[in-house]
């Protein structure tokens, strides 16, 4: 039996599939230097952080390592390949997936987003990428983004691909672009930014410019064109419906497993939970495919759960919603309820809020312009922080853990405002937790568990409290 | 030099100025470094500019801590820090604060104070990329900026208003072109200290006595025999030289080193190019202030700056490169790489990266660097 046999039958691989696949996993395993130790350590991992009694929690840990094999063989099965920033602009790279002959063309994707889940969250060996990464232009200590430390040394050490082409949005983030460039000048690959600026004045979400509509959504149709004269790719308004479609099913089982997720007590845990949310922002290909079925038998499996009354944590426990989940390290995201609090929902999947009517925009680029500026991230600091409040407003909370990597400015950017003007509106206990999504060298888990701690201990006396008050108001009100 | 001197209290009497003319109900139109605001548009509306340049006392920067992460650019955590702390007295002066949106530093200045003070602050964007359509929302910014200023002034900017303050920002432009070109000869008979003084009082004081100052410097430069090169010559480039922030040329001249020339996208006015006065003028300001201008690194791509480092590396016949930025300015911090590599193949110097936070305890270990970096260009 084949060393990595065990691992993947863990991960919900058939037989067949794993004797058809043969040839590109062991050639998959040879480029990143996993041997038998690694699989047996990852299968370790598994075991000890993942709901592996889920059988869709393996699927998808599953649906991740064949998204690892598409990256790392992506040049050698003669594919071109399309790389887009973290985070993605809309659904461009399921569109250009979609405007392929065939799917197996071209490889789109991102690809660190693929690696931490892998690389990370499976086999705990991102810690040589990181390295190179900082070695190769992105130095430690000067809070560089980690995930682009990843990508550069994932190319410095030849594990994935340099690309065909590299789309980047060069307005939200100013290191991805810049990050970029240094690659370019390494390696060589044109890149295409899509540009707009960030400039909407403080309180004006959901309304927005038109002149930035039109500067973004100009930037979108130059890249529609770059796509059409590289590489043949007609991205039209049919194309971006059926890559709304595609991805659209996904988005359906995230929805139905998020319903369960706000049960008391929460079914899942955000380690899992985790392992979901990245797909659509890292992947265009197999996890797409795969993903919504995978997904699915998720939630279907959560809501026999819920049925039954099982959670991760104790029912009537505080219940917190969080930014973000580490994408590379399990130990890390299962903190929280470690510390007896449940995790619902994350940000992302807050309630939406209602959409203004569309404005008639003439072109596609413009269209998706307008929907990014509804999204408050691509408006301003204000549109993310209200945005999010909004959502928050439609759930029942104790408290908001605003997990955030301290490399990313543009979070970095929102996270005092968001503390108080959380606080200040709705009235929610805000913990700001300076993180690393994708480098567990930069925290200690010891210090981040005492804030939890003391944070989780101060939300436990506020609902006792808060009950307390409610018992003496309605005792008042029955004496009356 | 008798006109240096002037310059000097010029500068230090500046708030005063400001103080003067507000009593005299002139409005005072702060805005960020970065030379995306064209001056000319608050001096058309009868108002006075005042660049918020200044930093480099670490205070400021403490004083930010509360409002904003560790881990953005120095500078506009310092900015924050003066803003926040009510006792900044340009930024108690100003009546509104025009921002030009570039990257996410300055993104959380204009955020944070517009969250935190009474300050009317007004941002727009700067596109990241030289192209018809980002020239368009430049443009568009603009129009903007000068529909602001004319509403918080009263005063309606005309076409032979707005001419009339080109030309005298053209005029400052010219002598500061003229003074910084005369450090091309071998004997260099004005120091980078008081050059960069001319600069930023450029961004602080009356045009009109600073013009007046710059035309009786040159003429002293011109008679004077007075060589200030006597050690290596270097271009000094980086992120932001803020008013205030004076260690960085204290040090280099202390070793020995003689800075020649300077690029820095704050703290340095571009004064290479004129607007146009012919023609629509505010597509003449956006064609000088956005498309003619050196970008700096936040652009995408930003290979232009480099070459242009290269060719000022050239043209000035440096003996090396200083590269000082702030701490978290990732856009040159990742430049800072790489442009080694092609300054070494271009014109097989070498370059010394710095790094600052404000922090009084860097300098020790700055001077024992610019020392021995200087020791090896002299060798």
């Amino acid at each position: 039996m084949a060393y990595y046999h065990e691992l993947l039958k863990l991960c919900a691989f058939d037989g067949a599939e794993i004797i058809s696949q043969k040839k590109r996993i062991e050639r998959t395993f040879q480029i990143l230097g996993l041997g038998s130790a690694d699989m047996e350590k990852a299968e370790a991992r598994i075991r000890e952080n993942f709901d592996i009694a889920l059988l869709g929690v393996r699927k998808v840990l599953g649906i991740w390592l064949k998204e690892l094999f598409d990256a790392v063989l992506a040049r050698e099965e003669g594919k071109k390949i399309i790389y887009f920033g973290y985070p993605p602009f809309q659904y461009t790279g399921s569109a250009i997936k979609v405007a392929a002959k065939s799917k197996n063309d071209f490889y789109v994707g991102c690809p660190e987003v693929v690696l931490c889940q892998t690389l990370g969250q499976i086999f705990d060996k991102l810690i040589p990428l990181l390295e190179a990464g900082e070695a190769a232009g992105l130095p430690p200590g000067h809070a560089m983004c980690s995930l682009l430390q990843i990508k550069l040394g994932a190319l410095e050490k030849g594990i994935i691909p340099i690309p065909d082409l590299s789309i980047a949005t060069s307005y939200f983030c100013d290191m991805g672009p810049k990050a970029d460039e240094l690659m370019q000048y390494k390696y060589g690959y044109p890149v295409e930014y899509v540009d707009s600026c960030l400039d909407s004045v403080w309180g004006s979400w959901p309304d927005y410019n038109h002149e930035t509509v039109h500067y973004l959504g100009a930037q979108v149709n130059k890249l529609f064109v770059t796509l059409k004269d590289k590489f043949g790719l007609e991205i039209n308004e049919d194309i971006w419906e059926k890559a709304r479609l595609v991805s659209g099913k996904l988005y359906m089982s995230i929805n139905e497993l998020s319903r369960h997720l706000t049960a008391d007590p929460v079914p899942l845990s955000v380690a899992d939970t985790e392992l979901i949310l990245n797909i659509p922002t890292g992947c265009t290909g197999v996890a797409i495919e795969e993903g919504p079925e995978a997904v699915r038998i998720l939630a279907e499996e959560v809501g026999k759960r819920v049925e039954k009354g099982v959670g991760v944590v104790p029912k009537g426990s505080p219940r917190v919603v969080i930014l973000m989940q580490s994408f590379s390290d399990t130990a890390v995201n299962r903190l929280i309820e470690e510390a007896g609090l449940a995790v619902p929902l994350t940000m992302v999947l807050l309630p939406p809020t209602r959409p203004p009517e569309p404005y008639p925009y003439p072109t596609l680029g413009e269209k998706r312009a307008e929907q990014a500026m509804f999204t408050g991230a691509y408006h301003s600091t204000y549109g993310w922080i209200k945005r999010n409040m909004e959502g928050l407003k439609l759930v029942d909370l104790d408290g908001v853990i605003y997990t955030y990597p301290f490399s990313c400015r543009p979070i970095v950017c929102t996270s005092k405002l968001t503390q108080v003007q959380i606080e200040k509106e709705i009235g929610l206990p805000v913990l700001l937790l300076e993180m690393d999504l994708y480098d567990r060298r930069n925290y200690s888990i010891a210090s981040m568990r005492t804030r939890l701690e003391a944070f989780a201990e101060m939300l436990k006396v506020n609902k006792v409290q808060g009950a307390r008050c409610k018992e003496k108001v309605a005792h008042e009100l029955v004496s009356s | 030099m008798e006109a240096i001197n002037k310059i000097k209290a010029h500068l230090k009497s500046g708030i005063n100025d400001l103080k003067q003319a507000k009593d005299q109900g002139i409005k005072i139109i702060g805005y960020v470094p970065g030379g995306y605001f064209p001056e000319e548009l608050a001096i058309a509306a009868g108002a006075m500019p005042v660049c918020l340049i200044r930093a480099g006392d670490h205070a400021s920067v403490e004083a930010s801590i509360a409002y904003i992460d560790r881990w953005l650019d120095t500078f506009y955590r310092a900015q924050i820090g003066s803003g926040v702390s009510g006792k900044d007295q340009y930024y108690n002066i100003i009546d509104v604060m025009i921002a030009p949106i570039t990257d996410s530093n300055n993104r959380a200045l204009s955020d944070t104070l517009d969250y935190h003070t009474d300050i009317d602050i007004f941002p727009f964007g700067v596109p990241h990329k030289k192209e018809e359509s980002g020239y368009q929302y430049y443009l568009h910014g603009l129009k903007k900026v000068k529909a602001k200023l004319e509403q918080l002034t009263g005063v309606e900017i005309t076409e032979e208003r707005l001419k009339e303050a080109i030309q005298l920002c053209n005029k400052e432009r010219e002598l500061l072109r003229k003074i910084s070109l005369m450090r091309k000869s071998e004997i260099v008979p004005i120091s980078a200290k008081d050059f960069v003084m001319i600069n930023h009082a450029a961004m602080i004081i009356d045009k009109k006595v600073l013009i007046e100052c710059m035309k009786s410097l040159i003429q002293e430069l011109q008679e004077t025999d007075t060589d200030n090169a006597k050690g290596p010559r270097l271009l000094l480039t980086g992120s932001t030289l803020a008013m205030g922030d004076g260690k960085i040329l204290d040090l280099i001249e202390e070793a020995g080193g003689n800075v020649v020339i300077e690029e820095f996208a704050e703290g340095i006015k571009p004064y290479w190019q004129n607007v146009n006065t012919s023609g629509d003028l505010l597509e003449a300001l956006a064609q000088t202030y956005f498309m003619d201008r050196i970008v700096p690194a936040w652009f995408r791509p930003a290979s232009e700056r480099l070459e242009y480092l290269v060719k000022l590396a050239k043209d000035f016949s440096v003996d090396g490169v200083v590269w000082y930025q702030l701490m978290y300015r990732e856009s040159y911090k990742i430049e800072s790489y790489y442009f080694p590599d092609i300054l070494e193949k271009e014109t097989g110097l070498s370059m010394l990266t710095l790094e600052s936070d404000y922090d009084p305890s860097e300098i020790g270990q700055m001077r024992t660097r610019i020392e021995t970096y200087l020791e090896s260009i002299r060798r």
